[in-house]
């Protein structure tokens, strides 16, 4: 094969960057809209599901945050990278939904953590039993529990950081937080979920 | 005995390199001065211990997949928005 060939192989191959995607959206081109849409859709969606808890809201929330993306997507200005700005969206719509939700209290975090008695820092004995996996299964709805129990502010900004994986300084601009805020409130909620897994640590 | 994360006024100093230690950003001179200190304090010791714990089971989470009604919803939602755009273009 060529040189010239084997370029024009790894060109096609290459996915269209999101910043060009977003252009060719901007003019009005829906498909490029679409590709967007199909590349972070799962990622919105988890981020909306873990905020939100439930699937029903999350789905509530994931078309919300497409549905402002698309109308909004004119006013970006290329300050950021895209999925900055579309998570930003999706935090955004799950917050103000968790506002008005009318609910159980999330606990809160002035209290002092590790008033409900001793914490347990041994491993207990049947995480080592036959039914592994059905601890593992276990530990992620324990997860899910405690990630629900944390207050919004603080578990969207758990949620993007050891969840999703971001950066201290992606969140920061998601949530519009200083980077030190994002470390005191990723610092304290983790504290939370320590906390409530402690029977799984 | 209770937890109190501010139980020694140490701990409650080193506690704030907690988040970059964790992330393995914390500067060699902070690393260290906190490994001394972990070997000196059980409760940091612990502390440190669970916290990672708690890490590393957020970081081993899966993301789920989108169920195929909500994808489904999704896409019929945009789909609407899109033509309905569209046809806004057209009028114009």
């Amino acid at each position: 094969m060529s040189n010239n060939k084997q370029l024009q192989v790894a060109r096609k191959a290459l996915p269209v960057p999101d910043k060009e995607l977003v252009k060719r959206a901007q003019t009005g081109n829906d498909d490029a809209f679409e590709e967007l849409v199909r590349r972070y859709e799962r990622k919105v969606y988890n981020i909306a599901y873990r905020m939100m808890g439930n699937p029903q809201d999350a789905s509530e929330a994931l078309q919300d945050a497409f549905l402002r993306a698309y109308r909004f997507l004119g006013k970006f200005e290329f300050k950021s990278s895209f999925y900055t700005w579309l998570y930003r969206i999706a935090t955004n719509v799950c917050l103000t939904k968790l506002r008005k939700r009318k609910g159980p209290v999330v606990m809160s975090l002035d209290e002092p953590v590790g008033t409900e008695g001793d914490m347990q820092f041994e491993v207990p004995d049947h995480k080592y039993s036959p039914e592994k996996m059905y601890e593992q299964r276990e530990m992620a709805e324990a997860l899910h529990k405690a990630v629900e129990a944390l207050a919004p502010d603080y578990r969207s900004v758990v949620v993007l950081r050891d969840l999703e994986g971001l950066s201290n300084e992606e969140v920061s601009k998601i949530l519009n937080l200083s980077v030190p805020a994002v470390k005191s409130r990723l610092h304290r909620g983790r504290l939370v979920l320590r906390e409530k897994l402690a029977g799984y640590l | 005995m209770k937890e109190d994360i501010t139980e020694c006024r140490e701990c409650s100093e080193l506690l704030d390199l907690l988040v970059d230690f964790l992330d393995g950003k914390a500067s060699e001179q902070a690393r260290a001065e906190l490994m001394v200190h972990v070997h000196s304090c059980d409760h940091c010791a612990r502390l440190l211990w669970s916290m990672r714990r708690v890490v590393v089971v957020c970081r081993s989470e899966i993301r789920t997949q989108v169920p195929s009604t909500i994808h489904e919803r999704l896409w019929a939602v945009l789909r609407e928005e899109l033509t309905a755009g569209r046809a806004d273009d057209a009028d114009e």
